[in-house]
């Protein structure tokens, strides 16, 4: 065991040069916001999709497309509209006079980074069938299911602004996204950066670092990341916390909560914070691990009650409330 | 020179060396502070007495004791004294400070904690101590007339007969006389003898790390339960502290989360190696663990 131990933590240590270009390169374009550019990568290594939600201008989509160039591997963007039609996302059958058969048209979503942006502005047939494949990994166009191709991350935007004419994202779709991201704006500095960049004229060239396969290796090493039995009730604590505030001492939280955190946010939490260690070169996890990713995870699963919106309360007072209370190992 | 003339100068030669020594190893002086009463009437008054003890009799050191920051109390007198005894053949010096306060409402009052920074005149060399925070419960005075105006001494002299009936039934139970808290250090020096031979076990560094998280807490005023190293470390490294101090600090807690965290128990010498770099840290920087 021991030795498996240390062949992991030197295993870590050695992909993390791995990951050390991948943020030089997106580095290259992206100025600031390296928590997202690491959710990012974070998602690729624990083989989870994210939501990403920030006001128009915070290079949302722009984060995305870099990542899709620096890794060596098929990139869509769907723009969401009101007019889309599942058909336009995942393909359909196209009849042929020739021969009176039907074909199959694969449609975008056969790819390996999808960039679903504005996901809120689709009506909830598109964003069904999406979020389907995302929990399949699979797509049925009429007799036929059709897997799809392994890297397959989901990245969707949507704008918290401009709310008119938009169909909000039901809480149990929103719970397939493994991490939930809030942009911000950048600092003066960033914004400084990003001006004597974006004006100069000329693209900014970077090259992919990673291949599809390297990936794949890179999430076998991250499903190996030790973690503890403390680290692990510590997590179950947190999410039953969400559930049942007063077993941990938050009597004053449970009028604030109509539904708890789901099974599927502990699953989510350690895999995120196996990633979180293996981006930070360990091949064991800390309850810090989890309490980094911890927000980004629970964020968009924990509902809170029309009392909490009254009293101006959101469901990240609300987390950040347990994290404070929970005890970490 | 004759043998028994050679052996008398290395005698004295080695002694000469033996005291120096043991003079820089005693070059702290010992700390002890406490409240004189935890519950006063808003009539009266408690003291904080904070006591300095040291061998040889001489003014070695000098202490600087900071106004604390007070809560529904006020400072009313402050004062010194210092005194010489023999203790074991030995002489001890003895410097006591007295701080006096003064009630100004009902309810809990507090003497936050403070740091008393001392020199020693010898080395040059600086310390601290760190006065913990006590808190006194501020009770509203008796009327006493009007409470016998009520007859309340008939009700009282009852409440005394039954209590007194009391404790001679139940065999009149001791009050335990040495009720001190531990001090941090045997905390420390407790569980570095439950080390078995061979390994320490999780269960054992988990207490290590709680009792030295609970140290870092009170001296440094950090987080506690809520945090983690990472975070604890994060607010030491935010702190006005000597570099090598954070180093330190940064060092021992990174080793605890990796003896904690990792799949395997953590090997005998690397235990002892950690444990006996925390009683050094911890020796340096006295307090009175809260439980």
């Amino acid at each position: 065991m021991e030795s498996t131990v240390q062949e992991i933590n030197q295993k870590v240590k050695d992909a993390n040069a791995v990951i050390n270009d991948l943020m030089r390169e997106i580095g290259k374009v992206i100025v600031g916001q390296l928590d997202l550019v690491e959710r990012l990568l974070m998602a690729l290594l624990a083989n989870g999709h994210i939501l990403i939600e920030g006001v128009p201008g915070l290079a949302k989509t722009l984060s995305v497309r870099t990542l899709a160039r620096v890794v060596h591997t098929r990139f869509q963007r769907i723009q969401f509209t009101p007019d889309l039609l599942p058909a336009d996302l995942i393909g359909t059958l196209v009849y042929n006079p020739k021969d009176g058969a039907f074909t199959t048209k694969k449609g975008p979503i056969f790819s390996n980074i999808i960039l679903a942006d504005e996901i809120n502005r689709a009506p909830s047939k598109v964003q069904s069938a999406l979020l389907e494949a995302m929990q399949e990994r699979q797509v049925t166009i009429g007799e036929h299911t059709f897997p799809l191709e392994d890297p397959f991350l989901v990245l969707a935007t949507q704008n918290p602004i401009e709310q008119e004419g938009t169909y909000p994202l039901p809480e149990a779709q929103v719970d397939r996204f493994m991490l939930k991201l809030i942009v911000t704006y950048p600092n003066k500095k960033e914004e400084k950066e990003i001006l004597e960049r974006m004006t100069m004229g000329k693209e900014i060239q970077i090259h992919p670092v990673i291949s599809p396969e390297k990936i794949k290796e890179l999430r076998s090493l991250t499903n190996q990341i030790y973690i503890d039995e403390k680290v692990k009730e510590y997590i179950l604590d947190l999410v039953f916390a969400t559930r049942d505030p007063s077993q941990y001492k938050l009597e004053s939280l449970k009028p604030l909560i109509a539904y708890g955190a789901s099974p599927r946010a502990s699953i989510m939490l350690t895999l995120a914070a196996k990633a979180h260690a293996f981006i930070r070169g360990r091949g064991y996890v800390t309850p810090d691990d989890v309490k980094q990713i911890g927000m980004d995870v629970l964020r968009h699963r924990v509902l809170i009650t029309y009392e909490a919106e009254a009293e101006e309360m959101t469901s990240e007072s609300v987390i950040k409330k347990i994290f404070d209370q929970i005890e970490v190992p | 020179m004759t043998f028994r003339k050679r052996s008398w100068i290395y005698l004295i030669f080695f002694s000469c060396c033996f005291s120096a020594l043991f003079d820089s190893a005693c070059a702290e002086p010992s700390f002890q502070a406490s409240v004189d009463r935890k519950k006063i009437f808003l009539n009266q008054t408690c003291a904080l007495k904070i006591e300095f003890e040291w061998p040889k009799k001489e003014a070695r050191y000098t202490f600087a004791i900071p106004s604390p920051n007070l809560q529904k109390m006020k400072l009313l007198r402050q004062g010194e004294a210092q005194e010489t005894r023999v203790k074991e053949g030995a002489e001890w010096t003895r410097k006591t400070f007295m701080l006096e306060f003064q009630p100004l409402e009902t309810g809990t009052a507090a003497i936050e904690e403070f740091q008393v920074h001392y020199v020693d005149s010898l080395s040059q060399k600086q310390g601290q101590f760190l006065v913990p925070r006590s808190s006194i419960k501020i009770l509203r005075p008796v009327n006493l007339k009007a409470f016998f105006e009520t007859g309340g001494a008939v009700l009282f002299s009852a409440l005394l007969a039954i209590f007194a009936f009391r404790i001679r039934s139940s065999g009149r139970k001791k009050i335990p006389q040495d009720s001190q808290p531990p001090s941090a250090f045997d905390k420390f020096q407790e569980i570095q003898k439950r080390m078995a031979p061979g390994i320490a076990g999780k269960a054992l560094i988990y207490d290590l790390s709680k009792e030295f998280r609970n140290f870092l807490a009170q001296y440094y005023q950090l987080s506690h339960r809520e945090a983690t190293e990472d975070e604890l470390i994060g607010e030491i490294q935010r702190k006005e502290l000597p570099l090598d101090e954070k180093k330190l600090v940064t060092v021992l807690l990174s080793e605890i989360r990796e003896a904690k965290f990792v799949p395997t128990n953590t090997a005998e010498q690397d235990f002892k190696r950690l444990i006996e770099s925390i009683l050094e840290f911890v020796g340096k920087r006295k307090i009175v663990m809260n439980s």
